[in-house]
């Protein structure tokens, strides 16, 4: 597949509809709404941001309260471009979580989610992935329309992922592309070794040091799961918009905020630093693998580039790791 | 698809002041005919621009296809709106959610602390032909607090039922003040009995200990819990307990479970 192929699918989807891609910026690579083929960043360096906002909004109206009436406007055609593996997989996972969401799910059908890969080496090195990498048989256990990989010879090979995709490129005239059949997120030889090992790590660790440790440094300023790609906390509120109309919104929460569990009386649950760490690293290590026999944490590292206090996901399970071996 | 957010509308038929604070609501939802639950579920039940809240249902299970009642304790924005509603006004609702109690299939100890006896009662209320079967345990604050107060003197003509009030002493009702594991503790029980125990979190530990000591065991031990709940699908993450979820997997759990949890550790 040439380069030129590639050039035709991108000026095509500009085209076609509205593109959030990568691109370069003073402080990174970020992901944004992109108004021109000359702004998407293809160096594969993970962008600071990922695609969650777009896929899950930080607010969403679900319907209307006075009466009772459903928002049925049709959304824009948009094109997720560019999205690296690891992000990928964070958006798999949603489509597990979300399943039974008609607003998640009317709004995945709209969306072309369009896989990147700059190659196996450049990610590796430039992701500083703590335990991921490329393998031949990723792509039939990620949920994509299209995924182009750029080879080492700057050549780029196409894949289809869905009928939704397929039509997409044929649209486009890229002919010259395999398909990949979903054959679900587990992999042929069951789920991979080291969510049990994790999920055992986090499950016996409560009364481990490290999570007093961690209590004190941890400001509980939520940025972790702000940035990460997936945390899926919500909120479901009443809200007035601009016009004073009554609606039934989502609001993106973190269960790093004070009223995640606060209930009658002011009570609450998740009080200290230390309960809430735990309890985001438990929901990541062991309760979505445990739902769905899938990582909860695709090892991006964001949440430890954004952290305040300096507080490293991947230094932390090493940790507990190390102690365990002794 | 189905919008699992989406309520129903529900028309109040009447209300029932039970205490000060708390009134039981009877409702009939849109599709009322075709609704089932079981006693221990909850239901989601708001006002445009109050949110929704986890409430349980308080009424006969068998009634289900004519009206469900929820009973409801002013405690916040939306409960003490709910409080003052009349009949013919208008909720929405969404539900039943989660699993609901265990069957009854012998002798059945229900405890219950402050209003932590509404879902109690739908177990009652459902299963009158088998009353013999079940003992009653009730702890509130003061007499005032009581709920179902006609409800309880009624089944007390059958059946064992014992009353305490933590902060005063009612000489007919029972001679002493304190908390309901003061009651418990002095009681004798059937170590083959089942327990269904709902009320404040503070009190749980405590009455696990006795039942336990008293030698009923933990799968035989059953807590109703309450968390915030936005979804009520086990999606959202604010009842996630453990690997589970206190609206899909709950609200009802055994106490082997609860033990492997921290904040139940004995």
């Amino acid at each position: 597949m040439s380069k030129i192929d590639f050039a035709k699918f991108v000026d095509f989807i500009f085209d076609e509809g509205i593109v959030i891609g990568p691109t370069k910026q003073s402080s990174g690579v970020v992901v944004r709404n992109l108004q021109r083929s000359a702004d998407i960043d293809l160096s594969g360096t993970l962008p600071e941001n990922g695609f969650k906002s777009f896929i899950l909004p930080k607010s969403e109206v679900l319907f209307d309260l006075e009466p009772i009436s459903e928002n049925k406007a049709k959304k824009n055609c948009l094109f997720l471009f560019g999205v690296s593996l690891l992000d990928l997989q964070a958006l798999t996972l949603f489509e597990y979580v979300f399943e039974k969401d008609v607003y998640f799910q009317s709004r995945r059908r709209e969306y072309f989610v369009i896989g990147f890969s700059a190659g196996i080496e450049n990610d590796y090195r430039k992701y500083k992935v703590f335990h991921d990498q490329f393998e031949d048989n990723v792509l039939e256990h990620v949920l994509f329309d299209v995924f182009i990989e750029k080879q080492k010879n700057g050549n780029y090979r196409f894949f289809a992922g869905s009928e939704k995709g397929q039509k997409l490129l044929e649209r486009a005239e890229v002919n010259d592309y395999e398909n990949i059949e979903f054959v679900g997120i587990t992999k042929e030889s069951g789920p991979e070794q080291r969510i049990f090992l994790n999920k055992k790590l986090i499950a016996e660790s409560v009364s481990h040091p490290l999570w007093i440790e961690l209590g004190n440094k941890c400001l509980a300023c939520g940025k972790c799961s702000v940035i990460c790609p997936t945390c899926f906390c919500f909120d479901l509120r009443d809200v007035f918009d601009s016009n004073g109309k009554l609606q039934k919104t989502r609001q993106q929460s973190s269960c790093f905020f004070p009223h995640f569990t606060k209930v009658a009386g002011d009570n609450k649950e998740l009080i200290s630093a230390r309960e809430k760490i735990y309890f985001w690293y438990y929901h990541k290590f062991v309760r979505i693998p445990e739902e769905f026999n899938y990582f909860g944490c695709v090892g991006c590292g964001r949440c430890s580039k954004v952290c305040p206090a300096g507080i490293n996901i991947a230094k932390n399970l090493q940790k507990l790791a190390k102690e365990k071996q002794k | 698809m189905k919008n699992i957010y989406l309520p129903k509308k529900a028309v109040v038929l009447a209300v029932q002041k039970e205490n000060f604070d708390t009134a039981t609501l009877f409702l009939k939802m849109e599709g009322q005919a075709d609704f089932e639950f079981l006693p221990g579920q909850f239901m989601m039940i708001g006002l445009a621009g109050f949110g929704e809240s986890a409430i349980s249902i308080s009424s006969d299970s068998r009634q289900s296809k004519k009206f469900i009642s929820l009973t409801i304790r002013s405690v916040g924005n939306l409960t003490q709106a709910l409080n003052e509603l009349k009949k013919g006004d208008v909720v929405l609702v969404r539900g039943p959610f989660g699993n609901g109690f265990p069957e009854i299939n012998g002798e059945t100890i229900l405890i219950g602390g402050g209003c932590g006896f509404i879902p109690l009662r739908s177990v009652i209320a459902s299963n009158v032909e088998r009353l013999a079967d079940l003992r009653i345990f009730v702890g509130c604050a003061t007499a005032k607090n009581l709920v179902f107060t006609a409800d309880l003197a009624e089944w007390e003509k059958k059946i064992s039922v014992k009353v305490i009030f933590e902060k005063e002493i009612h000489e007919d009702i029972y001679p002493e003040k304190g908390y309901i594991t003061d009651l418990l503790s002095k009681e004798i029980l059937n170590p083959k009995a089942k327990a269904f125990v709902c009320g404040p979190l503070v009190m749980y530990a405590k009455t696990a200990k006795i039942l336990l000591q008293k030698g009923l065991s933990a799968e035989n031990i059953f807590f109703s819990l309450e968390k915030r709940m936005h979804c009520g699908i086990g999606v959202c993450q604010h009842c996630a307990i453990g690997p589970k979820y206190v609206c899909k997997d709950g609200p009802v759990f055994d106490l082997q479970f609860l033990l492997t949890q921290k904040y139940f550790v004995l």
